[in-house]
């Protein structure tokens, strides 16, 4: 139970001690690649799924992510699986959608960050 | 079109009081459905507040009721699940034909809209208010809610105007604009019946606002706070169940706190895989990306008993909500920090809409892999949740708090804090271990004993220390368990004679010459003796490999990499004692070709063993729906919560009385069991959701391999007796029939009603050549006399949303206690009442009942067969009439 709080430079040094001992601790990961891009053709969150239904169907693919309203796809594989932004958008195409800015390579390297769509050449939804 | 008759406008007088009502007084009112890109897929349902459905129907349509003044509810349904696509519903007061209440479904399968009709929503001294929602620029992208405290009072779209009688407190207006540039003009007005404007105001921009109306006379309403942001773990605001709850892209705070993934603090988890997460379910894991816009709360436990929340829940989850939930006390989040705390739940998400949380059951329009199971919670005990925005949306995420145990808007004291109960399985006996964190007037702990989970008895007591602020450890050691699984739980005892009960743990117990610990194990496990002969068979009898990890004078640890049932031999002579160990989970990984020899299907399934999980596998078999396994322990009704595992395989009805339906014993292998029983489980008194009776049915996904004889089936999925109202939009004196299958944009839509007597529950099998994942959903209801299958599987056909094609069948024959078969003559008749043109897909050939088993066959170039199946409970299944129809 919380009874009690801590003064702040107590809270500042105890995190920096124990953080440094036991981030040290962490699991190897897998030797997984992250992908990601921008989806085009996107239309709800429903649309959203069966991409990555489609998606997670393909031969290896740990993990999938479309999300609508970032437009951002994400995706772990392994990290010898030939998968490319063309796979992807054969995948893909029965649904209208396509990638652009595809983007591979290990996971956990530094914060994750969303892909801006308009980088990628979409341009914010009109009516 | 559909033709009138579909809109079942039954003036149900369920009670008395109702029939009284309706007799009194009605107005006629019409309701108008439709209006959308996509109305095929549109189903309502209107209810008063007594639960009764007095109207429901389709789109597109337009019909006309008489009702009394009261409040209802328009349920919203959509097959498709992407929301009305622009449909609505208008009800008009006849015969001035002015606009009483309107709205949509904007986005998911199914949402919710009150309907005040006559000003009959409201206390007893409520005063008459009309809410004027204007039109601006852009209406389609209005949404709207009026709410007080934990409740919606109406909700709708614009241009709209309701009438409400509303008491006096204080109200929320939470005003939405789907394209997040505010209102455009459109405005809310509140007026008093004498003319009054008592709120008023617009949305000036973005997507997300809230207005207080204060409608009390004595106390002055807070004014809204806006989006949360305690956005670092030290700052963690204390929640509840709240409506309101907002959130935007606030960032994560000047302290990253989450450990990065494949951590002790932020596990990496894969969905599928034979590797589960520390309290049992499959999921994606926690932060796959650690914070992005991370909310820190902190859950307050009010009361002892199976926590339930979840987040964005009533088709309102608008982005992926991804959290994750650790034991709170004062110096947890130095310890998340530093990595040294697991968490007790999480979940990244599995799709972005249908909420997400603890659920026993997955929630009306949820999707399983957005939900974990229910967590046991102790009253004082506190729980902390990183809420990570991804999609990096404003918006309101209502929290919703449910399950047995309560939750405390602050934190409480409570006179004992129990911190831990554990029961060990020893040699010679069960050790029972506990630990308070602290206590006040704490009397006695009685410890209770059962074999069954119902049968109690005391076969110990300790006193307590009676105040203390430190942890305190406890220990009673049970010497005559039973063999098998033993229950215990802990009688708290305070001076005033207070009582509560801890929640129940287990321990199974082989008996005195139970030399392997763990067990089960995660991996690693002790065998008694140094000696080097020691085997390790699997369930087959082959002998596995394993490496030692330790080894002392009286013991050896070896580890087995794989999950399984195994068998360890050990000894020095040549005969060899004997004990089975099992994993902790269970998991099979079954590879198969198809039958055209060019590709290969990866079938994974989760069988959790424990006393209450079970699932189905056998091998070399196709399954249409890849996760069956993980689906059920996702329900929750069935999923293990404990690391105990039995020697048998026991399936639960999930009623109150947690009656053993199925048992078999996993000593002679693998197991093989159907989950096919449809379930009647609790009520749910929550006042906003729909169900007054959830019930449960089985779903099988059934392939019948005519050489081996055998096939297997497994799912369950929760239900409410809501979904069954509304599929019962026909006669009642009509027969039995399956009304439409339609296949859209790589999906099939059955639908059917009728009446059969005894139904024990309905399977549905599609088997599809191309199919490498279906979803299935399924309703039947088990009431005397009637019976209805709504089944929607979704193949991953190569089909485009134009090509359209259905399945029709007039059905018409599921007299199930007669052995009937029939064609369908009717085709055209039944295309025309799902008004959709058939373009060559699937056919539906005929269904027929025999020997308590319907069969319904269909032939495509996409599809092998098409089976609906009942079977009866003990009675092992077979398909009397496998479809291979050809292409």
């Amino acid at each position: 139970m919380f009874t009690g709080v801590l003064h702040k430079g107590v809270w500042i040094a105890a995190i920096a001690l124990i953080g440094a001992v036991g981030h040290g601790i962490a699991q190897d990961l897998a030797p997984l690649h992250q992908v990601q891009a921008v989806v085009d053709g996107v239309r709800s969150p429903q649309h959203a799924y069966e991409a990555d239904l489609v998606l997670r169907a393909l031969p290896g693919v740990v993990l999938t992510r479309t999300d609508h309203n970032t437009r951002n796809l994400l995706m772990h594989v392994p990290a010898d699986l030939p998968i490319s932004a063309a796979v992807l958008n054969e995948a893909l195409a029965t649904l209208g959608m396509s990638v652009r800015c595809y983007q591979r390579g290990p996971i956990g390297q530094g914060p994750f960050r969303h892909l801006d769509p308009r980088d990628c050449g979409l341009t914010p939804t009109v009516r | 079109m559909r033709s009138a008759h579909s809109l079942l406008l039954a003036m149900l007088l369920a009670s008395g009081a109702s029939s009284e009502r309706l007799a009194a007084q009605c107005t006629t009112y019409t309701i108008t459905v439709g209006g959308g890109a996509w109305d095929i897929e549109i189903d309502w349902e209107l209810v008063n507040d007594l639960g009764v459905t007095v109207a429901s129907g389709f789109a597109p349509q337009t019909a006309s009721v008489c009702l009394p003044n009261g409040c209802y509810t328009m349920y919203m349904y959509d097959q498709f699940g992407d929301g009305w696509n622009g449909a609505t519903y208008v009800i008009r007061v006849q015969p001035a034909n002015t606009i009483v209440s309107s709205g949509t479904l904007t986005n998911g399968t199914f949402g919710t809209s009150q309907v005040n009709l006559g000003g009959g929503c409201g206390g007893a001294n409520c005063s008459n208010y009309t809410l004027t929602i204007t039109a601006g620029a852009w209406p389609a992208e209005i949404n709207w809610n009026l709410v007080t405290g934990t409740l919606i009072v109406a909700t709708g779209f614009a241009p709209s105007t309701q009438v409400l009688c509303l008491d006096t407190g204080c109200f929320v207006m939470q005003l939405f604009d789907s394209f997040g540039d505010g209102w455009n003009g459109a405005t809310w007005t509140l007026t008093s019946s004498l003319g009054a404007t008592v709120g008023s105001g617009t949305l000036a921009t973005g997507s997300i606002g809230q207005q207080v109306i204060d409608l009390s006379p004595t106390t002055t309403c807070a004014s809204s706070t806006g989006a949360i942001t305690a956005s670092d773990c030290p700052q963690a605001v204390n929640i509840c169940t709240n409506y309101s709850f907002q959130i935007d892209p606030n960032g994560i705070g000047s302290l990253n706190e989450i450990p990065p993934l494949g951590s002790l603090g932020n596990p990496l988890l894969t969905l599928g895989d034979a590797i589960p997460s520390a309290w049992g379910s499959d999921n994606f894991g926690c932060l796959q990306n650690n914070e992005l816009n991370s909310t820190w709360m902190v859950v307050n436990i009010s009361g002892s008993g199976s926590l339930e929340f979840t987040f964005g829940g009533l088709g309102s989850q608008a982005g992926f909500y991804d959290w994750i939930m650790y034991p709170y006390t004062a110096a947890t989040c130095a310890a998340i920090m530093a990595n040294l705390v697991p968490p007790i739940r999480c979940n990244w998400n599995n799709v972005a809409f249908g909420g997400t949380g603890l659920a026993a059951t997955t929630p009306p329009g949820g999707d399983a892999g957005n939900y974990e199971p229910p967590l046991n919670v102790l009253a004082g005990q506190q729980y902390i949740i990183c809420f990570s925005n991804w999609s990096s949306v404003s918006t309101l995420v209502p929290l919703e708090f449910g399950g047995t145990a309560t939750v405390s808007c602050d934190p409480i004291t409570l006179p004992l804090e129990l911190i831990d109960l554990r029961a060990t399985a020893e040699t010679d006996g069960v050790q029972v271990e506990w630990s308070t964190g602290s206590e006040e007037e704490t009397l006695s702990f009685g410890l209770e004993h059962g074999t069954n989970n119902s049968a109690w008895e005391v076969i110990g007591t300790l006193s307590a220390a009676g105040y203390s602020q430190s942890v305190i450890d406890y220990a009673l050691k049970h010497s005559t368990p039973a063999r098998g699984t033993n229950y215990y739980r802990l009688r708290m005892v305070d001076m005033d004679g207070n009582e509560v009960l801890s929640p129940m743990v287990s321990a199974q117990w082989t008996g005195s010459d139970a030399v392997i610990h763990p067990n089960p194990s995660t991996g690693s496990f002790w065998v008694p003796s140094g000696s080097a002969s020691v085997m390790v068979l699997d369930a087959r009898g082959l002998e596995v490999p394993f490496t030692r990890e330790a080894l002392r004078d009286d013991a050896q640890c070896l580890h087995i990499p794989r999950p399984g049932l195994y068998t360890v031999r050990w000894g020095t002579d040549g005969n060899s004692k004997g004990a089975r160990g099992r994993a902790l989970n269970f998991s099979v990984a079954n590879t198969t070709i198809d039958e055209d020899g060019d590709r290969t299907i990866v079938h994974q399934f989760h069988l959790h063993v424990g006393r209450e999980l079970t699932t189905a596998y056998r091998p070399a078999q196709h399954f249409a729906e890849p996760l069956l396994g993980a689906q059920i322990e996702r329900n929750g009704l069935l999923g293990s919560r404990g690391a105990q595992i039995a020697r048998t395989i026991a399936l639960y009805r999930a009623g109150m009385q947690g009656e053993l339906a199925h048992q078999q014993d996993l000593t002679m292998g693998l197991p093989h069991i159907h989950v096919h029983h449809p379930f009647l489980i609790r009520k749910n008194a929550e006042t906003h959701q729909l169900a007054t009776e959830p019930f449960q049915v089985g779903i099988g996904v059934a392939h019948f391999d005519a050489e081996q004889d055998q096939q297997t089936m497994a799912d369950t999925r929760m239900f409410r007796s809501s979904d069954m109202h509304r599929g019962l939009a026909y006669p009642l004196d009509d027969r039995p029939h399956l009304r439409c299958l339609c296949v859209r944009c790589g999906s099939i839509h059955a639908k059917g009603a009728g009446i059969v007597h005894t139904v024990q529950h309905i399977h549905v099998a599609i088997v599809a050549r191309a199919c490498q994942r279906a979803r299935f959903q399924s309703r039947a209801h088990r009431t005397t006399g009637f019976f209805q299958v709504h089944t929607v599987v979704e193949p991953t056909f190569p089909l485009q949303r134009e090509e359209l094609g259905e399945l029709i069948a007039d059905i018409r024959l599921l007299q199930i206690d007669k052995p009937e078969t029939f064609d369908t003559r009717r085709v055209d008749d039944e295309r025309r009442r799902c008004g959709l043109t058939a373009v060559g897909h699937p056919q539906l050939i005929h269904l027929s009942v025999r020997g308590g088993v319907l069969s319904l066959l269909a032939r495509s170039t996409d599809l092998e067969g098409v089976q609906v199946q009942r079977g009866i409970d003990g009675v092992d299944q077979r398909a009397l009439a496998h479809s291979a129809m050809p292409g």
